[in-house]
């Protein structure tokens, strides 16, 4: 115990003389070189402007709710969806190949045409962020729905359960508990495409500043932004966690995936 | 046939199982779909605890699975208490082999969730649970989940589940095999115990342990290797009120275990020799 | 039983995806839905015929690809030695987590107007972009796959007299190479995505460049033609990389 613990705090003290000396020769480069690449300083001061400034705070307030919505919308898509479909096998089979060819397409890849087709308002965004992200927890769903255990569902059959005692006993919690699951990638996928879309083509946004900040020759406001991005990617995914802990009391503790 | 197959009683048997047959694919196999049970009649007296061993693939499972409902018999009839099974039975119980339990509920929910579908209230379906739980021991793993205790305390509710609403007959399809021995020894004495108490309840226990079987039961029957045929049916004559564990030192006990070792090893060699033949 | 209900199952399919064809074909053709809305999909094959014959379409897949290519490659030797040392050395499991933890959070594609400034309109930003999100990924597998190596295999060769080296090229690298087969497999798809969605901003061809392009003109037929060329090769990409994963697995029982 006390060698890992001590490998630890050799390693974090690596780890932070690391950082250190990254940021050191980051902050010693020449005035040239820093006219597009900033200092840490710089991006920290500017940092703060983006929880100052009423305009900055405005644009994250627009990402923020770009990706949120879109996220509630694709998420009762869905879960519609996937319930439509597994409501007889003969359809899901069906379905199936047709649902794996999508997960072909590279969804921001279709951030172009939801801009030439719906704009570049905050409706477009959030139109583009549901199709983007719908196929995340719709896939979990699918599949969640799909490949009920067979022992458990013969084991409620048995025990007298009707058509709707299984949708409630069983069908529902493996619904939410997939959908749960999901939620945390599909959060964050979300803000990224908002992000994404925004950087492409936008009006406001968080996207739209780092875009404006490029083309304005200020790299250290490019930065802050992704770093804001970071810590509002950070801090909703730990919310995400407290708000789902409740529904996943029953889980086995499982390897934590990124 | 050895040895009788039927007990002497007036009343009417509790299960008939009537010239059935089942072919791999369903009820609406192929014709020349492989078969997994040929032909297998068998009648059950109320209160009896009945093993079915044979080797692997001889439709043991399959069988178990056409009394309760889950499947349809290609061929021929099974009736319980008198009517005759048509999609799944409410008075049957049935105790599988690997988890069933409800991961989202806890062990008292899925032990009283029986009750609930036959509309038992809730305080009420939640009482009769727990004094199930107590029953066997897990009495204090009321608000557990299951990922939460262990295999055999996950058994022990399972088997409560089903044991809650008093089935007359009661199936269980190797429900121990993934038990080590000592939890097994401990949860079939307790079982046996269960069983003697509620009286006039029928198990039918289907097993690949012979000695499980014989230190359980009333009565073996011996399946032949797939397509499963009854090759032998024999009677247990020893007392109850059995510990598990103790009776397997009855000298009583090793003599049936010869004979009917005799019939069930030719099955499973000859299993084994197809199986090694098939893998080539 | 099995044998006819795949064949309803299959005819079924099929029967789906004509009648969606046809569908589509027909509500664009006639202005139900406005082409521009959604193309038909006899003008998005013409617009894919037409990039062939005229020599537009293989530089621009060549470009994105090789923006791909190099990124991926980078990133997956750079994940699995990263993924190797961090699995297997608790010093570096621990100084990798700082940073991985902190990066995780910062979504890598945001990174690509920044890096263009950087490094200009070239390939650097894609391959970058493209080679920081495929290490991630493949680090992270690959971490696991040897944490969960069994330990059996490798105790077995150290009595046999492995050294070190030998233990990794015999035993270590044969045995997470299903991981790592698995993970390359799934970072291809988002790699891809980073290679074609760099090419959105500025980049003079590939693919991305192809999609902007029908944007900033107004022709939303070549978005979709773009679109589903980029997706066929994704798809393509993911089969070849499946029949790489089938023979790596060669050894795996039937059932795994």
């Amino acid at each position: 115990m006390n060698t890992r613990l001590r490998t630890k705090l050799l390693a974090w003290a690596a780890a932070a003389l690391t950082i250190v000396l990254l940021l050191g020769w980051w902050q010693g480069i020449d005035a040239r070189t820093a006219s597009f690449l900033s200092r840490p300083v710089d991006v920290i001061q500017d940092l703060g402007n983006w929880a100052t400034s009423p305009d900055l705070r405005a644009d994250i307030g627009v990402t923020l709710a770009e990706a949120i919505v879109g996220l509630i919308v694709a998420a009762i898509a869905a879960i519609v969806l996937a319930a439509i479909l597994n409501t007889s096998r003969l359809l899901a089979d069906v379905a199936e190949p047709f649902i794996a060819a999508t997960n072909s397409i590279p969804k921001l890849a279709l951030a172009p045409l939801f801009i030439l087709v719906f704009g570049i308002g905050f409706n477009a965004k959030v139109n583009f962020v549901v199709v983007s992200v719908f196929f995340i927890p719709f896939y979990a769903l699918f599949f969640a729905l799909r490949t009920v255990d067979p022992t458990i569902r013969a084991h409620v059959r048995i025990l007298g359960a009707g058509r709707l005692h299984l949708i409630r006993d069983l069908y529902i919690p493996a619904v939410i508990g997939s959908l749960t699951a999901s939620m945390r990638s599909a959060l964050a996928f979300a803000l990224v495409t908002a992000v994404i879309a925004e950087l492409i083509a936008a009006t406001a946004g968080i996207g739209y500043q780092i875009s404006s900040a490029g083309q304005n020759g200020q790299p250290a406001r490019m930065l802050s932004g992704v770093l804001v991005i970071g810590i509002l990617g950070f801090v909703l995914d730990r919310l995400l966690l407290l708000v789902e802990r409740p529904f996943s009391r029953w889980r086995i503790a499982g390897r934590r995936t990124t | 046939m050895p040895d009788a197959a039927t007990r002497a009683g007036g009343d009417a048997p509790l299960l008939t199982i009537d010239r059935v047959s089942l072919s791999y694919g369903g009820a609406d196999a192929a014709v020349d779909a492989p078969v997994a049970v040929e032909d297998v009649s068998l009648t059950v007296q109320s209160g009896r605890f009945v093993s079915i061993v044979g080797p692997s693939g001889c439709g043991k499972s399959t069988l178990l699975k056409m009394v309760s409902g889950l499947e349809r018999p290609s061929a021929g009839s099974i009736s319980v208490s008198g009517t005759p099974v048509r999609g799944m039975r409410r008075d049957v119980g049935f105790v599988f082999q690997t988890d069933a339990l409800l991961p989202w509920k806890t062990l008292r929910d899925n032990v009283g969730l029986a009750l609930r579908y036959r509309g038992v209230a809730r305080a009420e379906a939640s009482r009769r649970a727990q004094d199930w739980l107590s029953r066997v021991g897990i009495g204090s793993l009321g608000d557990r989940y299951p990922h939460q205790v262990s295999g055999g305390q996950r058994k022990r509710a399972s088997i409560c589940a089903t044991m809650v609403y008093e089935p007359e007959l009661m199936l269980m399809d190797e429900p121990f095999s993934a038990l080590d021995v000592q939890t097994r020894d401990l949860i079939e004495t307790d079982v046996l115990r269960v069983w003697e108490e509620l009286g006039n309840q029928s198990i039918i226990f289907v097993t690949h342990d012979l000695e499980e079987a014989i230190a359980m039961s009333d009565r073996v029957i011996v399946l032949t290797r797939g397509p499963g045929r009854i090759k032998a049916d024999y009677t247990i004559d020893l007392p109850r009120g059995r510990d598990v564990r103790e009776i397997r030192s009855d000298p009583r006990f090793a003599e049936i275990y010869q004979k009917i070792w005799g019939d069930l090893r030719v099955e499973v060699l000859a299993a084994q020799d197809r199986q090694t033949t098939t893998a080539r | 039983m099995k044998g006819r209900r795949r064949f309803t199952t299959v005819s079924l399919q099929i029967a789906m995806l004509v009648v969606i064809l046809g569908v589509w074909e027909l509500l664009t053709r006639t202005g139900v839905i406005k082409p521009f809305l959604l193309a038909p999909p006899s003008a998005i094959g013409r617009q894919i015929i037409a990039w062939a014959t005229s020599g537009v379409l293989w530089p621009a897949m060549g470009e994105t690809l090789y923006v791909l290519l190099i990124g991926y490659l980078v990133g997956v030797v750079g994940g699995v030695v990263i993924g190797m040392l961090t699995g297997r050395i608790p010093f570096f499991r621990y100084y990798f987590d700082v940073f991985i933890v902190f990066l995780n959070s910062l979504p890598r594609l945001v990174l690509i107007p920044f890096f263009i400034i950087l490094f200009g309109f070239g390939h650097a930003p894609g391959i970058i972009v493209t080679a920081l999100i495929v290490i991630f990924i493949v680090a992270l597998n690959t971490r696991v796959a040897v944490d969960e190596f069994g330990v059996d295999f490798v105790q077995n060769a150290r009595v046999l007299g492995a050294t070190p080296i030998q233990l990794l090229t015999s035993v270590y690298l044969p045995g997470v190479a299903l991981s790592i087969v698995s993970s390359a497999r799934l970072s291809i798809g988002l790699g891809f995505q980073a290679a074609v969605v760099a090419q959105f901003f500025g980049s003079p061809a590939g693919l991305g460049f192809l999609i902007a392009q029908g944007q900033q003109s107004y022709n939303s037929t070549q978005i979709y033609a773009g679109i589903a060329v980029t997706s066929i090769l994704a798809y393509l990409m993911d089969l070849l990389l499946g029949q790489a994963g089938k023979r790596a697995g060669r050894w795996l029982p039937a059932n795994a």
